[in-house]
């Protein structure tokens, strides 16, 4: 039936005067509704970093989850700290070294030294007696007779000045 | 198709989109009129289906004439709006349980209103095929590749649609057999108008 569908003319005149009778504006892009739709392709791209940046937030936390088994994310980044650096130990009194701390501009002189964030600029803990080194018997000479010996002697009854408050004794066991 | 539309258009370039806005305006505003029956929601219409056009513009494919691409949208807007608005009259004369109004008369129109009006009250489909085919002069196979039908389809919808116009305008617009030309000019009926 193609190409049969004929329509008088007058009948099409009819039909052009109904439709020509619709009012109609002109054509004005800038009022145009799809004018106003730049701003929300402009947004695109900004909308897709942004759904991207969600996804790799989500994608992250389910892997802090997966290896941690815990939901905090304080642990998933102590956790991933530990796994950036593994070889830095914990010190503790009972391993500190006993050789001298490494004097100053050491790590220039080509030892490396590894300075990993805060614990570089830690101060280092007061020397404790019980770790200076100890010297073995027989290590110094035997003492001269001759010469005098210390022996905790009292202060002379006759010292000029009175004698102070709470220092006469001096833990020798008094007089 | 129209002789303003030689100068290609770049697909993206908002330039363009703006000729072709001031190009097909007119035409796609008639045919969303043909379908409805009335000009603010003809106008809503076009303006929806250019909104619908700018965001696919990037993608438009230039060996396809831009107006049936423009012409197939503005259909389809105009036929799910006709869907909506009248499921919102059923809805409408639900909620007053009562009689729908009756549509207005044709006979009490004017004979161009009168066209217009029985064209609204047909199947969208018909309606947008009808003034393709009679009021823009396209070709059933241009209207097929527009509308994505068959020619036979498009043959069929016509002489539906002459019939229903039979049925509310009288026995002038019923079916007559072709007399020639398969292409209506377009320039001739403005000239008439």
């Amino acid at each position: 039936m193609p190409e049969s569908n004929h329509l008088p003319e007058h009948l099409r005149a009819r039909l052009a005067r109904g439709l020509d009778a619709v009012p109609e504006l002109r054509p004005r892009p800038e009022q145009a509704a799809y004018a106003r739709r730049r701003y929300r392709a402009a947004r695109r791209p900004a909308l897709a970093l942004l759904s991207g940046a969600s996804a790799l937030i989500a994608l992250a936390a389910l892997a802090g989850l997966a290896s941690t088994g815990s939901a905090n994310p304080v642990v998933w980044t102590g956790r991933a700290i530990s796994e950036i650096h593994p070889a830095e130990p914990t010190p503790s009194p009972a391993t500190e070294p006993t050789a001298p701390p490494a004097a100053p501009g050491a790590g220039a002189s080509g030892q490396q030294v590894h300075r990993v964030g805060p614990t570089a600029v830690r101060p280092s803990p007061p020397p404790d007696d019980r770790f200076l080194p100890t010297i073995p018997p027989g290590f110094l000479p035997p003492s001269d007779p001759r010469l005098p010996r210390f022996s905790p002697r009292p202060f002379p009854t006759d010292f000029p000045f009175p004698t102070p408050p709470n220092t006469s004794d001096f833990g020798h066991g008094g007089r | 198709m129209a002789p303003s539309d030689a100068q290609p258009f770049v697909p993206g370039s908002r330039e363009d989109f703006d000729r072709l806005y001031r190009q097909t305006y007119p035409r796609l505003l008639r045919t969303a009129y043909g379908v409805l029956g009335d000009p603010c929601s003809a106008e809503d219409c076009v303006q929806e289906a250019f909104v619908r056009a700018f965001e696919a513009w990037p993608r438009f494919r230039p060996e396809r004439p831009a107006e049936a691409w423009l012409q197939q949208i503005t259909v389809n807007v105009a036929i799910s709006h006709q869907r909506r608005q009248r499921l919102r009259a059923v809805g409408e004369v639900l909620r007053r349980l009562g009689r729908p109004q009756p549509s207005p008369d044709p006979a009490a129109l004017s004979d161009d209103a009168a066209v217009v009006a029985a064209l609204a009250a047909l199947p969208p489909r018909l309606s947008a095929t009808f003034v393709l085919r009679y009021y823009h002069g396209y070709t059933n196979r241009e209207i097929a590749q527009s509308l994505r039908i068959s020619e036979r389809a498009v043959g069929l919808r016509l002489s539906a649609a002459r019939r229903q116009l039979r049925d509310r305008l009288g026995e002038e617009w019923s079916e007559l057999p072709d007399q020639g030309g398969s292409r209506v000019d377009r320039s001739s009926v403005r000239a008439d108008a």
